[in-house]
């Protein structure tokens, strides 16, 4: 039985599709209640629903055997975790943005303001640019329009948050996209399984892109 | 009397503490001897390895001379300063204490009990494998499925010299192969137009599950890798020939290579999380702290296999003994004395509460099972 933790939302939803297709399905899963976890013991899976930050720490510790987590997540955090697929869905990117007329002043410090402050910090640092990196945990689009940061780090999907609050993507950071995650020790004892979900889904993948 | 105390002694251990002493044992029967430390060392110790240690964050203060120490947040360091060389021999030292620092990603510092050996002079393949050997029987002393994973950082030098990778090319290559993540090191491939038959070299060895026996066989196509790897792994395979083991190939284990060289080996416990023992061949600490020979070893992270099974009583004594202003004292005292003396465990109180197996009420002064 291999224990998966699906992140709730659209992105959970989205990927559970694929391990259907792929021949892991639940159908008490589908159903509308409000359980958070479902086994389909034929199949030998068992799924629950966590927030979707939380999934590298259910994965991690080995509450969960696999996971499905977006590379922002495994960026900032460095859990000690396998990750074996791109499953090339809930593409965005990690980006640099501030206001379209922004212009970098070498001669300060750039105040960055950002939900993932390590992604940030080692992006600049290999920059070897001076930031003062200042933590939100959300509405990061506001800190430069009150002057709270010169510019923000964030995940960007379409643009068009950024646009109507009258900011642009200046630089890419990085592409982001939800990956499979395995547990170090699972992957161990519970190699076969792994490596046929793994397999499995990524046929999926390519099927799809 | 000697044996009695022997088997009542084993009765009321925890099996974290059976493991404890079952190792000291083990390792002493290979002539390690206890290498007992201080909890407190020199911080520029560590400040000069901040590489090695699993954490960069230790805890300091000031010795009243004003010398800024650290509680100890490695063992490996001390005993390779204390070890003296004499060539052709070795030392071997086997310890467990405690070392304080943040455990994996964790912000809090920890008291983490180590348990391990190190062995430190001229060494030879024997050495490496007996060492191995004893990493995988801690391991099964557990009692509980393991695996010891193991690999040669020889390998991933050679793959990283026909690949030409530079300093910073590597360490990204030695985190994607450790995150297994075949996806992400195809995508740098191609984005440096690497040779796409080193990609499946690679891809082919993080396939491998195969025991040190079996290995040598398992790499013979690989033309990029050097003569003397080849030659090490052959020797281990000669030593495992025939010997029933739960060490296995990966590719993924790795280890900081301005510290370890050579074979490097990771145990994994089934129901512990992450990895419950590490070590390999660690030249390179000697190198650096300018002290002569080779040194093999490894350390068992013994707080993690805490757990593992269940020492919890299901009772807090056998016998709950009431009693109250009107019982005797020397009532209460003969029965406990009584009760103690048939090998049961007694709580006397004076109101009920907890669990127990039996109560008796002496309550009254009277005796009333």
């Amino acid at each position: 039985m291999l224990d998966i933790a699906l992140p709730k939302g659209r992105l959970g939803e989205r990927v559970y599709a694929m391990l259907k297709a792929a021949g892991y399905p639940c159908p008490a899963l589908e159903s509308p209640d409000r359980r958070l976890i479902f086994e389909n013991p034929e199949a030998g899976v068992r799924y629950f629903w966590v927030k979707p930050s939380d999934v590298t720490i259910y994965v991690e510790r080995g509450a969960a055997d696999l996971g499905i987590a977006g590379k922002d997540i495994l960026l900032e955090n460095s859990p000690e975790l396998y990750e074996l697929l791109d499953l090339k869905t809930g593409i965005c990117r990690m980006a640099v943005a501030g206001p379209a007329d922004f212009r970098d002043n070498r001669e300060k410090t750039l105040r960055v303001a950002t939900k993932f402050p390590k992604i940030a910090g080692d992006f600049y640092a290999g920059k070897s640019r001076a930031v003062e990196l200042i933590k939100l945990n959300g509405s990061i689009e506001l800190a430069p329009i009150l002057g709270l940061s010169d510019v923000i780090v964030d995940i960007v999907e379409t643009g068009r948050t950024l646009a109507e609050n009258g900011l642009t993507v200046l630089e890419t950071v990085c592409p982001v996209s939800a990956r499979l995650v395995a547990n170090p020790t699972s992957y161990r004892f519970k190699t076969e399984e792994i490596r046929r979900l793994a397999g499995r889904l990524g046929e999926e993948v390519d099927h799809a892109v | 009397m000697k044996n009695e105390q022997m088997e009542s002694a084993s009765m009321i251990l925890t099996s974290r503490e059976r493991l404890l002493y079952g190792l000291r044992h083990l390792y002493s029967r290979f002539g390690y001897r206890p290498f007992r430390m201080s909890k407190f060392e020199k911080y520029e110790l560590y400040a000069r390895n901040r590489d090695f240690l699993v954490s960069d964050r230790v805890i300091t203060f000031y010795e009243a001379g004003g010398e800024l120490m650290a509680l100890k947040p490695d063992v490996t360091l001390s005993i390779v300063r204390s070890a003296s060389y004499r060539p052709g021999r070795k030392e071997k030292f086997s310890y467990q204490e405690t070392v304080y620092r943040p455990a994996g990603n964790a912000r809090q510092f920890r008291e983490i009990m180590q348990c391990g050996l190190e062995c430190i002079g001229d060494l030879d393949s024997y050495d490496e494998y007996e060492v191995m050997r004893l990493a995988e029987r801690s391991l099964l002393m557990t009692e509980m499925p393991c695996v010891l994973s193991f690999s040669h950082l020889g390998i991933m030098n050679c793959l990283m010299d026909a690949l030409h990778a530079d300093e910073s090319e590597r360490l990204t290559l030695r985190k994607l192969l450790a995150a297994r993540s075949e996806h992400e090191l195809s995508g740098m491939f191609s984005s440096k137009a690497w040779p796409e038959a080193l990609l499946k070299d690679l891809k082919t060895l993080l396939s491998i599950a195969a025991g040190p026996s079996e290995l040598p066989a398992r790499l013979a196509d690989f033309g990029w890798l050097a003569e003397d790897v080849r030659d090490e792994l052959k020797a281990l395979s000669i030593l495992y020939h025939g010997q029933d083991t739960a060490a296995v190939f990966d590719f993924s284990v790795s280890g900081d290579l301005h510290y370890y060289n050579g074979l490097v080996f990771q145990g994994f416990v089934r129901g512990i999380s992450e990895k419950v023992l590490s070590g390999g061949r660690y030249d390179r600490l000697l190198e650096r702290m300018e002290r002569p020979g080779s040194a093999v070893g490894f350390a068992v992270y013994f707080s993690l296999l805490e757990q593992l099974g269940n020492d919890a009583e299901e009772y807090d004594a056998d016998v709950l003994l009431l009693y109250d202003s009107a019982t005797p004292l020397t009532v209460l005292r003969d029965r406990v004395q009584a009760l103690t003396d048939e090998g049961r465990s007694v709580l006397a109180q004076r109101t009920p509460g907890g669990r127990v197996r039996i109560t008796e009420d002496l309550r009254g002064g009277a005796v009333d099972a």
